[in-house]
Parts: structure tokens; C-alpha cells; sequence
């Protein structure tokens, strides 16, 4: 509370300072000029100076300076610098129009990168990634997916093979918070984990955030990746779409009224059970395998001061085989409204609804029976963003979500099989924050700030007290909305950036996050049947601590830049379970549920360059994660399972005459840390391994080659149409997915160890259009 | 899920491929194993081994030095007589529904303690076989039908015995239920998963087991075969011994039925 008053206080102090000489204020849009799609963390910078602003999440920007004439350098990645000369003798609105520019290869920017004056950005550990550029890199299956992209960072990576789990800077999957549209999403997954739920075509912008995380997100222990879709064309209509090898795609977007309002829908649907279907019917005729997703939104400006959006993201997974059936999918919606309150402050209100469900279905209808779960997000959102100087920007703003759980319940129409139901759980989960970004000389910047969250486990609903023997001890039923249990967190937040010389700056970045909702879950990585339950009387909240320190460093005019960052996280009340503790149909599941704590600690290397028409960089990641719970491995810190002690990525684009791209990307992992038996017995007849420590192996490491050529046709045509041939894995290296011990074949008094691998070499064919 | 993501897979001819491959496991010092049960009117039997190299697959060594006493909660015990290869057996004490027992095994000046409550009996109240639709027509599932008490917690053991008619062969299955889904109704539960054709024989043994005995082979599963290294979290299994031996000591009261498959 006392930071949040010094806070204020300093604000007001600043504006009772700045009173002399005359001050006026640009303010308005950056757009892209082909579509009128604002852009979001475009830079506006005085020329000659380090004076200035980015724009917000809606492409907003506010600029307050002296009474006078001035050149402004705009900026943004993939895009040709604008350059406007102002003079500033009252409060101008203008929006700006920048180009695209022509070199297609610019793919990723580490926040210290667009040019000599993002060094000074003050994003420690903050990625923002282009995601119209992705195309051209070369991809699993042959379909682009932002998820599996970003994983070729340093710090970040694939809690399994192919996998859209991520793990960032040794966190587990469910430590990300992952927004759409600021909606969560809370199953990124389709096809059981293989492919992200978002469909790159409806995306307009991507930052990824995993060191010294804003005040305005929360919930989430190790990351934040925020995504935003596309707000459509708002000029001409257009289409777009590809045929892949698993999906296909189609987008169509355009104008509602030009300038004023634009829409965008865009859907993506498999058809590998259809193929199989035809075939082989025999085989694969009772076969259902596939997901569809569809991205819908609208937006629209109301005179010159206000604008409402409207988002939506439906997705489905069907796999069906006979008499078993999984379905599960996600939906979101997300209304939004922002609001010019005057040329200093923007205000952003949001309504969403998130719903992530599955359900097992076994048997035939009139005799089968269900196994469902999911949870239900209601919220509400509330920014502002006040611009008083280009050396002081404060954010601030609430949120408060109902979220509602269905743990695991069975449903039968079978009489020989009860139903099993759970009643639903209740929580709210609201923050507040405030933020100050602050220009505190030429050479230093901070991003400081404060967030408060508070939970609330609500009634209705039966509420067990256990003891140690796992027994309920005390049964309370709670009326509805009546408090069960409040967590309250403190939430410190900074980043601070020394501009040491133009070339060179250091950055330093600090965390503080509770998370409330954990994810349980008895797979390697993540899968569809995972339960989300939230924190309780019995469940304590995570809490993560994370220091960033890190220093990047231009060379040959920009040609090479390197960014060196290390990091430590430490974490408490993480969550694991007993042995054989059952997460389906389990409604006593918390009695099983151990707490312990982790740390992570780690150094990351990014090294970018670009000469002329080649483009990469190579990422480098030393790291070491570990958990200790009292109750597991008899108390001793063991490796966590997606410690991964190195972590290399090389990846290289060369355009060729603006019509050949050529891409490749190369992984180094090592292997997981796994739990093999140190001996074996036997029971009932039977092999019984017997372990002596927890994650005391490691599987092998794996790395893979996996390379693509873009070929399009000529630029200035109206009808663009390309053909991208990649292949996945070109050197067909058979790393390890799990490993399986058995009998020997040749020899029965002999066990081998079997290494299972999923994908070998894959060749892929996409192709793609838009007019 | 592995197994349904490999299922998935190799269904589709997407994936993958299989290798034996060379992993360096530590050997740990050998660990007292113990597998001891006593049934309704029967004795006590116990099987004493310690644990070995994981890759030799040759067998457990026996231990055949051990002391092991049963006992019941009013006083009577006795001494099991080592039969050879690690196996005791009890002559004089009965089991009996309802009474506690107490197994205590002496190795090497080490003394591991388990006691287990014999659950009464559930009786089975048919055998019976259905062609299953989705395997195809001449295939059969063996099912037992009992119907579970309503006031109390129950928990299931099920040994099945199959006679293959055709080729003369035996195998046996293990599997456990418990009521969680089936309180109080009657119940049919698979005997194993395993497929039979018109002729065949099936010895279902269906035990009613403590809750200990359950958690045991519940968590058991984890580490049997392979399986360990497939499961996020392997661990051993929990066991009511104590001082660190393996295995488990169960009283329970079961009932035997046959079943030969007809169309």
C-alpha cells in the first residue's frame, strides 16, 4: 500500500512541477498503411534524442513535449522508418502510417533491436516476435505455429518432443500465462499437443514475457505470452488462406465501413481421418481424428474518441476410435472498449469469458458413460494509461475473474456403473496495479510497479479439512458466495535499464507473482485429461521470485547483436501428489496433494545477425531447475523433469531476389531427467522395478535438423501465391520420447532398454495465397 | 497418455520407431521383499526375496534365514516353516473374516511389521461371458457380477485363471476395483483383460481386500514391467510394511467360481 501511495504522490509531484514552458501533446494511432491495422509497440522517438514513446496493445501513442518544431522517427519491426516533422503550437491528434518493408526476413526482435534506440527499451527479458514473419521458418508438419517458434529462444523450450508445452526459464507448462485477445486460454493445445490453437493467419502480434514481468499481468508463475489477433483490413477486402499437409486454412477480411471498422474471420479445419477413411475403410472407417478452430473479430470507431472490439476463438479436437471418444476444445470471447479520455490518457475496458472442457465418452449411446471436466472464466478489465511526459507513462488498472471449475465427474447411462458427479468449485480472482514507467535520466529507465491480487475461494460447496492420514476430519458447507479462504499477494515489480554507451546496456529485472490456479497433471507433457483446480484451505497459492540480470551489446553497426541475461527463480508451494493418487474422478484429490518448493537458475545467450539478405541467430541456454519436497526422493532436491542443462538453437534465413527464401533451424537438447529403476523384484510373478531416486537419469539428448524453401511469385501481382517444401528432421535422428525396459527377445534372462521415438524425417508441402 | 499419444500415432502411420539402446542403471544394495497374504480358511503364506540387478533377469535370490511369526488380535501365533526358495507357509493358524493379524518377518537383525484386518466376503453371484462387438464375432470378455455392500468401503481383488482350450495353455491376470463408481449396486467388472473363445475356462478368484492391500497393488501398477519409465512420477509402491522392506502382508476373504465360455 505504501508503494502504491508514493506512487501517486509522485504523480501529482510531477505535475505540480511541470508547469513551464508551454507543453502541447501529439497523440493518436500507428497504423500499417496497406491494411490500417494499428501495430502494436511501435516507437515514436524525437529525432537526435532519446526522447520518446511506444504505442499500447491498441496501437495508441501519446507524446508530450515543449511548444516547438520537431522531426519524430517512427519505428516498428518489419517495417521501414517513418520520419514526420511536427510543430507543436497546440494539442494535435495524427495518426500514423507506416510501410512495410521489403526485406521479408526480419523474424524476431529481443527487445534491444530495432535499431540504436531500442537498446534502451527497458524490456529485461521481454521478446516481441513478428509473427507475419514466421512463415518462411521452417515448421513441423508444415504447419506454422507461433508456440513451437518461440521455443527456438533461449529460455524457452518444448516440455516434450513436437510438443506446444512450454517450458520457460524451467517452469512447467502451467506457469504461462497464455492470453488471447487478454482472454486466458487454458488448453493451448489441438491433437493431443502436437499443434497450437493458434492459427498464425488470424495473429497480428506476439511478446513474450519472462523476466521482469509488468505490473498489469498476473497469475501466472513463470511467463506471459500475449497474444493479440489481427483487427482485419480495414482498406479492401481481402482472402487468404493454405493447404497443408494435416489442415487447411482460410481467412477473409475486410472493412465494415472503410477506416471506420473492419472485421476478420479466419478458420483452420483438419481432414487426416477423411484421407484415412478413404483409404483403408476397413481400418480406419469408425476413425474420428482432428480439430477445427475458427478466429472471429469485429471492430468498430465511434467518432473520434471511442472504439469497441469484439473477439471470439472457438476450437475443437474430436478423436474417436469405435466406442471411446475424447473430445475437448476451448472458447473465448473478448469484448473491448477503448477510450480516448484526452490526448494524455487512454482508458481500456474488457469483458471476457474463457471455457477450456473435455470429455471421454465410452461406449454406445443408451449405455455408455461420460468422464468430463473443464473451467469457466467470467471477468472483467479495466486499463488506463496516462502519458504525462516522455519521461513518465503510468499504468493502472483492476481486474476481478470469477472463475468456475468442474473437477473430473462421471456421468453413466450405464446401470451397472454409477455416476460419480463432483460439485463445481467456486473462486474470484482479482488484482489491482500501478506503473511507472520513468525515464530517470538519458541513460536510465525504469519500469516500476506494484500489483495486489487477491483470491477468494467461494461457496457453494462442501469444504473438507483433512488430517495426515488423508481423512476428513471436518465437512463445512459453504452458502453461495460466501468466503471459504482469502489469499492476498504483494506483487513488487522493476525493470531497470542502464544505457551505458549507445552501443551497450545493462538491465536488470525483478518479479514477484502468486499463482492461484494449478494444473495437475500425471503426463510428461501436457495433455487434454489435465485438471485445472484452483488454491484453497488446503492448497496454498505458488509464489514465484525471480531476479533477471542481463547485458546486451551491438556490434558492426548493428550488424550483430548479443544479449547475454541470467536469472533466478525461486519458487514456493509447488505441487505435486502422492504415489497413486488418482486426478480423475478424485473429488478428494487435495488430501493427495503434496507442496514443496523449486528454484531455477540459468544463463542465455542470444546472438542475432544480419547481413544483407541473410538473417539469423543462434541461442544458447545453460540452466539447472530442481525441486525439493519433503515427501519425495526422502526430502533431497532432485532435477525437475524439464531441466534441461543445455539448450542450443541455430536458425538462418537467405532471401534470394525477394522470391526464394531459404530457412533452416537446428535443436540441441539435453534429455530429460527421468526415473529409471536401480534394481527389480518380483510380485505375484511379475517384474517390479525399484527406484532409489526421483529424476536420477537422464534420457539421451536429442537435436534435429529441420530445413524449408519459400518460393512465391512475383511481389507486385494482386493474386500472391507461394509454395513452401520443408523438411522435418533432414537427418532422421531418432531422439528419444520414452524409453521402455523389457525382456530381451533373443536372451529371456536378460532386460534391454527400448527407446520409442516419434518422428522421423518428414517431408511437407504447404501452400499458400491471398488476394 | 503416452500410450494413447503412441496409440494415436502408430495408428495413423504418422510415427514411430524403436531401437535398443545401452543406459548405465546404478546397482543399489539388495532390499528385503516381502510378499505375504493370508486367506479365509487358509494359512499363512509368504514369499521372502531380495532385490537384484535390473538387467539380469534371471530371477530374485531367495532368503531362506528369515523368522516370520503371524499373530491374531487375541494372542495366538505361530512360526512359519521355511518351505525352500524363499517360501514359508503356516500350519495351525486359521484365517478368519473380521480377525487383525500381525506379520512379523526377522532378516538380518531387522524386524519388518505389517498388520491387516480380513474384510468379509462378497460373494460372487455369476460368471458370465459376452462376445465383445468392436473385437469382432467368436471373441469374449470373462466377467464377474457380485453385488457390493452398501455401508461400507470396499475394495476388490481379482485373480482370473484362463485356460486356453485350444493350445492348453494357462495364464493368470491380477486386478483391483473398488467402489467408488458401484456403491451399494450390483456390479459386473471385467476378470482381465483378456480374450476368450467359446471353450475356454476361467478361474476367477474374487477377494475382498483391505484398503491397504488395494493402495499396494493400485500403486504397484506404476512400477510394474516397463512401466516405470513411462509414468511422469514412478515410485515404489506403498507399502504397510515397516523398516523399509518391499512387498505388502494382505488378510482377505475370497471366493472361487469357473466359468467355461459358450456361445
Amino acid at each position: 500500500m505504501k508503494i502504491w501511495i508514493n506512487l501517486v504522490l509522485l504523480l501529482l509531484i510531477n505535475t505540480a512541477l511541470a508547469q513551464s514552458p508551454e507543453k502541447y501533446t501529439i497523440s493518436g494511432y500507428v497504423k500499417d498503411q496497406a491494411t490500417g491495422e494499428e501495430l502494436i509497440g511501435a516507437t515514436l522517438q524525437v529525432q537526435g534524442t532519446s526522447t520518446g514513446v511506444s504505442t499500447n496493445i491498441y496501437g495508441f501513442y501519446s507524446l508530450t513535449l515543449d511548444e516547438g518544431t520537431y522531426i519524430l522517427e517512427v519505428n516498428y519491426l518489419g517495417y521501414d522508418k517513418q520520419l514526420l516533422e511536427v510543430q507543436l503550437t497546440k494539442n494535435i491528434t495524427q495518426d500514423l502510417e507506416v510501410v512495410e518493408s521489403g526485406n521479408q526476413t526480419i523474424v524476431l526482435e529481443v527487445s534491444a533491436d530495432r535499431a540504436e534506440e531500442t537498446l534502451e527499451n527497458v524490456g529485461v527479458g521481454t521478446t516481441k516476435i513478428n509473427v507475419k514473419k514466421l512463415e518462411t521458418l521452417p515448421v513441423f508438419m508444415g504447419e506454422k505455429d507461433i508456440l513451437k517458434s518461440i521455443q527456438l529462444l533461449p529460455g524457452i523450450s518444448a516440455a516434450s518432443e513436437g510438443s506446444t508445452g512450454l517450458t520457460v526459464r524451467g517452469g512447467r507448462p502451467d506457469q504461462n500465462l497464455i492470453l488471447l485477445d487478454e482472454a486466458v486460454v487454458y488448453n493451448p493445445s489441438h491433437f493431443l499437443g502436437f499443434f497450437s490453437v493458434f492459427n498464425s493467419d488470424a495473429l497480428k502480434d506476439l511478446t513474450v514475457y519472462k523476466g521482469g514481468i509488468p505490473a498489469q499481468y498476473g497469475g501466472r508463475a513463470s511467463s506471459v505470452l500475449d497474444i493479440y489477433m489481427k483487427n482485419g483490413n480495414k482498406r479492401k477486402y481481402s482472402l487468404s488462406g493454405g493447404i497443408g499437409l494435416i489442415s487447411s486454412r482460410l481467412t477473409f477480411e475486410g472493412p465494415i465501413v472503410k477506416d471506420k471498422g473492419s472485421f476478420i474471420v479466419s478458420g483452420r479445419t483438419t481432414y487426416l481421418d477423411l484421407i484415412l477413411k478413404v483409404a483403408d475403410p476397413a481400418r480406419f472407417g469408425e476413425l474420428k481424428l482432428g480439430f477445427w478452430d475458427l478466429n472471429l473479430k469485429a471492430n468498430y470507431q465511434f467518432g473520434k474518441k471511442d472504439r469497441v472490439f469484439l473477439s471470439g476463438y472457438i476450437g475443437q479436437d474430436n478423436f474417436g476410435f469405435g466406442t471411446f471418444g475424447l473430445n475437448y476444445g476451448n472458447y473465448t470471447i473478448t469484448a473491448r472498449w477503448n477510450h480516448t479520455i484526452n490526448e494524455k490518457m487512454f482508458s481500456n475496458t474488457s469483458v471476457f469469458f474463457s471455457d477450456y472442457h473435455y470429455g471421454y465418452k465410452i461406449g454406445r449411446s443408451g449405455n455408455d458413460f461420460n468422464i468430463e471436466a473443464g473451467i469457466r472464466d467470467f471477468a472483467l478489465k479495466q486499463d488506463f494509461n496516462y502519458y504525462h511526459n516522455p519521461g513518465n507513462t503510468i499504468k493502472a488498472g483492476f481486474n476481478v475473474t470469477y472463475h468456475q471449475f468442474q473437477p473430473s465427474q462421471l456421468r453413466s447411462d450405464n446401470d451397472r456403473i454409477t455416476s460419480l458427479l463432483a460439485e463445481k468449485k467456486h473462486a474470484v480472482e482479482s488484482g489491482i496495479y500501478a506503473s511507472h514507467e520513468w525515464d530517470i535520466s538519458d541513460k536510465v529507465k525504469a519500469v516500476y510497479g506494484l500489483r495486489i491480487s487477491l483470491f477468494n475461494q467461494i461457496g457453494p460447496g462442501d469444504v473438507y479439512t483433512y488430517d495426515d492420514q488423508n481423512r476428513v476430519t471436518d465437512t463445512t458447507t459453504y452458502q453461495p458466495l460466501e468466503n471459504v479462504q482469502t489469499y492476498v499477494g504483494l506483487e513488487p515489480r522493476l525493470a531497470l535499464t542502464y544505457q551505458y554507451k549507445p552501443t551497450t546496456s545493462f538491465e536488470f529485472g525483478y518479479h514477484r507473482i502468486h499463482q492461484y490456479l494449478h494444473l495437475l497433471s500425471n503426463s510428461t507433457s501436457l495433455a487434454p485429461s489435465d485438471v485445472w483446480i484452483p488454491s484453497s484451505n488446503n492448497v496454498a497459492p505458488q509464489i514465484a521470485d525471480q531476479v533477471s540480470l542481463g547485458v546486451k551489446q551491438s556490434l558492426l553497426g548493428d550488424k550483430i547483436n548479443v544479449s547475454l541475461e541470467g536469472y533466478y527463480k525461486h519458487l514456493q508451494n509447488q505441487v505435486d501428489f502422492e504415489n497413486g493418487a488418482d486426478i480423475l474422478l478424485n473429488t478428494k484429490i487435495e488430501s493427495q496433494i503434496l507442496s514443496g518448493r523449486g528454484w531455477s537458475y540459468g544463463a542465455e545467450l542470444l546472438v542475432q545477425t544480419r547481413f544483407g539478405d541473410f538473417n539469423g541467430w543462434v541461442s544458447y541456454t545453460l540452466s539447472k531447475t530442481a525441486y525439493q519436497f519433503d515427501q519425495i526422493n526422502d526430502g533431497k532436491p532432485y532435477s525437475a523433469k524439464q531441466d534441461r542443462t543445455h539448450d542450443i538453437a541455430l536458425v538462418g534465413t537467405y532471401e534470394l531476389k525477394k522470391r526464394w527464401v531459404f530457412s533452416m533451424s537446428w535443436i540441441y537438447q539435453t534429455g530429460s531427467a527421468v526415473t529409471f529403476p536401480s534394481g527389480k523384484y518380483e510380485i505375484n510373478g511379475q517384474r517390479v522395478s525399484y527406484f532409489t531416486e526421483r529424476n536420477g537419469y537422464r534420457l539421451p539428448a536429442s537435436h534435429r535438423l529441420d530445413v524449408a524453401v519459400t518460393f512465391r511469385n512475383k511481389v507486385d501481382k494482386k493474386f500472391q501465391s507461394s509454395f513452401t517444401v520443408g523438411v522435418y528432421n533432414v537427418y532422421n535422428q531418432l531422439n528419444p520420447y520414452l524409453i521402455d525396459f523389457r525382456e530381451d527377445p533373443n536372451d529371456p534372462t536378460k532386460i534391454q532398454a527400448v527407446q520409442l521415438s516419434l518422428f522421423g524425417i518428414i517431408p511437407t508441402v504447404t501452400w499458400n495465397f491471398s488476394f | 497418455m503416452n500410450k494413447y499419444i503412441i496409440g494415436l500415432l502408430v495408428l495413423v502411420g504418422l510415427a514411430s520407431c524403436e531401437k535398443v539402446i545401452n543406459i548405465d542403471l546404478n546397482e543399489s544394495n539388495p532390499k528385503t521383499v516381502i510378499e505375504s497374504y493370508l486367506e479365509n480358511d487358509s494359512t499363512c503364506y509368504a514369499k521372502l526375496s531380495t532385490t537384484s540387478s535390473y538387467y539380469d533377469n534371471s530371477g530374485s535370490p531367495a532368503i531362506t534365514d528369515a523368522t516370520i511369526t503371524i499373530s491374531n488380535q487375541s494372542g495366538q501365533s505361530e512360526i512359519l516353516t521355511h518351505e525352500g526358495n524363499g517360501i514359508y507357509r503356516g500350519s495351525t493358524l486359521i484365517g478368519k473374516v473380521g480377525d487383525t493379524y500381525t506379520l512379523e518377518v526377522a532378516v538380518g537383525g531387522i524386524k519388518h511389521i505389517a498388520t491387516s484386518t480380513m474384510p468379509a466376503i462378497v460373494p460372487i453371484d455369476s460368471l458370465t461371458s459376452e462376445e465383445t462387438a468392436f473385437l469382432g464375432p467368436g471373441n469374449y470378455f470373462a466377467y464377474v457380477n457380485y453385488t457390493d455392500p452398501v455401508n461400507t468401503a470396499n475394495y476388490y481383488g481379482i485373480l482370473m485363471t484362463y485356460f486356453d482350450s485350444t493350445s492348453n495353455s494357462t495364464s493368470t491376470s491380477y486386478s483391483i476395483n473398488d467402489d467408488e463408481t458401484s456403491n451399494g449396486i450390483s456390479t459386473r467388472t471385467f476378470g482381465g483383460f483378456k480374450v476368450f473363445e467359446v471353450g475356454d475356462t476361467a478361474v476367477i478368484e474374487l477377494s475382498s481386500i483391505d484398503q491397504a492391500t488395494h493402495l499396494y497393488f493400485k500403486t504397484l501398477q506404476d512400477a510394474v514391467g516397463g512401466a516405470g519409465a513411462q509414468s511422469a512420477a514412478p515410485g515404489n509402491p506403498v507399502s504397510n510394511l515397516s523398516n523399509g522392506a518391499l512387498g505388502y502382508f494382505g488378510a482377505w476373504g475370497k471366493q472361487v467360481d469357473t466359468l467355461i465360455v459358450t456361445q
